[in-house]
């Protein structure tokens, strides 16, 4: 067996309870500060994401009506618009999916 | 093991109760006054929750804190403003905690830092010095080193041999 009397004396170094409580304390709440620091910045980053999104499709809609004649032009904007929309779509639902997965698990 | 994204409040409470003595007596060793030990532990966990490491089981988890509170330890050492306090310091701050002092506990907090954790490690914990050197990433041989050169300053101070036995 290892130098009980080394054992021994690193038994008496532990926290009250006091200091216990707070320091647990203080752990969870800054978690929490932080989770809602993040959450923030993946809306806001998400909010960019849709705007330049939009402008993309956008452009290109304003592109290709200038340049494309007849029929190209319809198929092109309806293929773009589509496009665009089905990408706003996904990045709506991730972002309601991330939310609803992180609000369940800051606050259980 | 947990591997999940985000750690939920109880998931923290369960590996702050699993680790806290291991980590506060990590810090105590560094830091020599339950305030600061108590900052520097706080820290540990939330660097735990920040950088939010996946574990294999429940020894990586341990090692792990291990590894991040004496890291953390040293930064806070290291910064311009920060004094080194001595044994002196630790005697006169010993009536403000409940932690009680006896010869062996100052002969110990005495020891450089570098010896105090692998004995707390090796006598403590029960770690040999092949898994002490992977935790504190350095050489066995060093790590041996500094074990047999905290018993010597042990044998030398408080008699006895300090071995395994």
């Amino acid at each position: 067996m290892k130098d009980r009397r080394i054992v021994d004396s690193w038994n008496k170094v532990k926290p009250d309870n006091a200091a216990d409580t707070r320091m647990l304390n203080t752990i969870l709440a800054r978690k929490r500060e932080l989770y809602k620091k993040e959450e923030r910045r993946n809306a806001y980053l998400i909010c960019l994401t849709q705007i330049a999104m939009f402008t993309m499709t956008l452009s290109i809609v304003v592109i290709t009506f200038i340049f494309c004649p007849g029929i190209v032009r319809i198929l092109l904007i309806s293929y773009v618009l589509v496009g665009g929309l089905i990408s706003v779509t996904v990045v709506l639902l991730h972002s309601s999916n991330n939310k609803i997965m992180k609000e369940g698990r800051i606050y259980d | 093991m947990s591997v999940s994204l985000l750690r939920t409040d109880k998931e923290i409470t369960e590996i702050y109760e699993r680790h806290k003595f291991t980590v506060y007596r990590i810090c105590f060793a560094y830091m020599k006054n339950p305030a600061d030990t108590e900052d520097v532990a706080q820290d540990v966990f939330f660097q735990l929750i920040k950088t939010n490491p996946s574990f294999e089981n429940e020894k990586h988890e341990k090692a792990w804190l291990i590894r991040t509170a004496a890291n953390l330890c040293k930064n806070r050492l290291q910064h311009w403003w920060r004094k080194h306090e001595d044994l002196d310091d630790y005697e006169n701050l010993k009536g403000n905690d409940n932690i009680e002092v006896d010869e062996i506990f100052s002969v110990i907090m005495g020891l450089p830092e570098k010896y105090k954790t692998v004995v707390y490690l090796y006598y403590y914990e029960g770690y040999d010095s092949a898994e002490i050197s992977k935790i504190m990433s350095k050489p066995p041989s060093t790590i041996r080193n500094h074990l047999h050169e905290a018993r010597r300053i042990l044998r030398d101070k408080l008699g006895g041999d300090f071995y395994e036995g």
